[in-house]
């Protein structure tokens, strides 16, 4: 297996990305960049992801399962990043390189067999009562979380999680709505059974039931995978709503580059249970040849960029660089078209 | 969590225990149980306990795990002991110690510590080989093909043996997929805050309604799912089906079995003639 890790992720390292893999080798350095980069103000995107501070931090993971039997697999292996407040981190990767567990080990689930989890700088393993903590301030949607709707009703069902949290019915019944506020559930859903619901619909009652306990890190295994593209636009605006109105951190795997070029700030890429590159959406997928030998695409719309800035590039006219959604696209073939037409 | 419960306990390899035939498999194994219960003095027993523990090095199977298989008969063994210890004194029997009030007599006698130990030993040595022979080295799969098989003549008496082996093999196949599913809706309910491991018998059986109802709901999911897709490839039953892997017996099967038998016809003969002391 080739080591990538954090190598190559572009040609230009930026600084943000530096400042990352700083910090996982020592955490008081990352304020003090973080204070430089005020001093130095380079694109505003890159300084506003290095004064927000860090509140989850995963310090070298490991991870096997079935150790020490011919089934043992290696799922994460080494794998040490940081997440923070008021961001939408994506985290992609081929099937099996080790996304699942490495989620499970953010909120305690797993434990990692070697490594930490620290979320505010304190260990979540610490002892029972940092785990339990890590647990409700961590919220983790599964993949299919439909699945696990278990209540009589939807209201239920979503009060699930605050119940567990202690919360009075009143306040219970607040977080309800608040859910379905992200969520864009109808409150007359409420009081139907989960199990007549749509597929969709069952997984925004899965996701509002996290929603509910408001994490301060809400953590999604490919939320929006099987669903319509009305579907993963409700699941993923849901999303950056939660985002901006708590300031949380948002993680989201997803194996739609579409998506994470959409709405994601940063993204870490995994294969083979390591993390190869980390960085924001642009240095990430402007490596095209790391993507391919991790089995990955670009978004098309990309791909497509791309060739037509080339083609224009040979009549001539500049087109700009790190077009990832087709929104970018679209305004800047917009603006193409308005300097042609002054000619 | 709920992975490490072993309910399949095969282990791959290419041993030649993995390379019998099942059905040949099931044969010695039987071979074996009768071989263990005809050891009925010392010395036979001890042949076959060597016998025994010769098997996981055959198979290669490292002797921790196969020492895992054994772990849940202590308490078993212990009450046995206990049992043997306190009223196996007979007659004649060497009595080290024993205590008598009204009509309750306690005895420790030579005859009944060696009695207890053998028979303990007679359980352990039972289960550690049958469990060599057909649960770690055969897969699930392979054992259900043999039962089928081995179970053929039962057609004639119109008993649907394909059904049933049909329905050991679901349930095998099944019973990963349904321990993969327990975890991860437990896993997922732990997210919300569900709390399986504190509070009294009530609370944590009340804390597992939110696990056993998706996990019945998806058991109903997946059976209907599997039958129509058995229904979409035209499964209708064993009657005239062919199969894709045909077992047939090769020679090493044959001698093998001829082996077991010849070691059991030895045993047979030693216990009866050989002396040593009998513990049954």
């Amino acid at each position: 297996m080739k080591k990538y890790k954090n190598k190559g992720v572009s040609d230009k390292p930026s600084v943000a990305k530096e400042t990352a893999l700083e910090s996982d080798a020592k955490p008081s350095v990352a304020k003090e960049t973080a204070l430089e980069s005020d001093a130095k103000p380079s694109v505003a995107k890159e300084t506003a992801l290095e004064s927000d501070e860090c509140i989850i931090r995963a310090q070298s993971l490991y991870y096997e399962y079935s150790a020490g039997t011919p089934f043992s697999k290696k799922a994460v292996d080494g794998v040490s990043f940081s997440i923070k407040r008021n961001r939408i981190t994506g985290i992609i990767g081929h099937t099996g390189s080790g996304k699942s567990t490495l989620l499970q080990m953010l909120n305690g689930l797993l434990v990692p067999m070697s490594g930490d989890v620290l979320l505010d700088s304190e260990s979540i393993f610490r002892d029972k009562k940092t785990l339990r903590q890590a647990r409700f301030r961590v919220g983790l949607v599964f993949q299919y979380p439909e699945y696990q709707l278990f209540e009589e009703t939807v209201r239920k069902d979503i009060s699930f999680g605050p119940a567990n949290l202690g919360l009075s019915e009143e306040e219970t019944e607040k977080r309800v709505s608040f859910a379905c506020g992200f969520t864009g559930l109808d409150e007359q859903l409420l009081d139907k059974s989960p199990f007549d619901l749509s597929g969709g619909q069952k997984r925004r009652v899965a996701i509002a039931g996290i929603i509910a306990m408001k994490p301060d890190v809400l953590i999604l295994d490919e939320p929006a995978s099987g669903l319509d593209s009305a579907g993963r636009r409700v699941v993923f605006d849901g999303l950056v709503n939660y985002k901006n109105s708590t300031g949380a951190a948002v993680v989201v795997v997803s194996h739609s580059m579409e998506d994470m070029a959409k709405y994601a700030d940063e993204v870490i890429v995994m294969a083979q249970g390591r993390m190869i590159a980390s960085g924001s959406v642009n240095e990430v997928f402007s490596d095209r040849k790391m993507l391919t030998e991790n089995s990955l695409e670009a978004p098309v719309i990309s791909i497509f960029a791309d060739e037509l800035r080339d083609r224009l590039a040979a009549r001539g006219i500049d087109f700009p660089k790190g077009i990832y959604t087709v929104e970018a696209a679209l305004s800047a073939i917009t603006a193409l078209l308005g300097k042609e037409g002054m000619h | 969590m709920i992975k490490d419960i072993t309910l399949g306990q095969y282990f791959p390899g290419g041993s030649l225990l993995h390379r019998i035939d099942p059905r040949m498999k099931i044969l010695v194994a039987m071979l074996f149980i009768i071989m263990v219960f005809s050891a009925t003095t010392v010395y036979t027993l001890a042949a076959v306990t060597v016998l025994t523990f010769l098997l996981p090095l055959i198979g290669r199977i490292p002797f921790k795990t196969v020492m895992k298989s054994i772990l849940p008969l202590k308490w078993i063994i212990l009450i046995m002991l206990i049992l043997y210890l306190f009223a196996g004194a007979k007659e004649g029997d060497r009595i080290l110690w024993q205590w008598q009030w009204h009509f309750i007599h306690i005895a420790f006698s030579v005859e009944g510590i060696a009695k207890a130990v053998c028979l303990s030993v007679r359980i352990v040595v039972l289960v550690l080989s049958t469990s060599v022979i057909l649960s770690y080295t055969t897969s699930p799969i392979a054992l259900a093909d043999a039962i089928e098989r081995l179970l053929a003549p039962l057609n004639r008496i119109k008993v649907p043996v394909h059904d049933f082996a049909m329905m050991i093999t679901i349930a095998l196949r099944f019973i990963p997929i349904l321990i993969e599913e327990t975890d991860k809706i437990m896993s997922a309910q732990a997210s919300r805050g569900a709390d399986f491991y504190t509070g009294n018998l009530v609370k944590r059986s009340k804390a597992l309604i939110p696990v056993f109802i998706p996990l019945f709901v998806s058991s109903v999911r997946h059976a209907d799912e599997l039958a129509t897709a058995m229904e979409c490839r035209c499964y209708r039953g064993g009657r005239g089906r062919t199969r894709m892997k045909k077992l047939t017996y090769t020679a090493v099967d044959y001698a093998v079995f001829a082996l077991t038998a010849l070691l059991l016809f030895a045993v047979i003969i030693a216990a009866d003639h050989a002396g040593g002391f009998a513990y049954l």
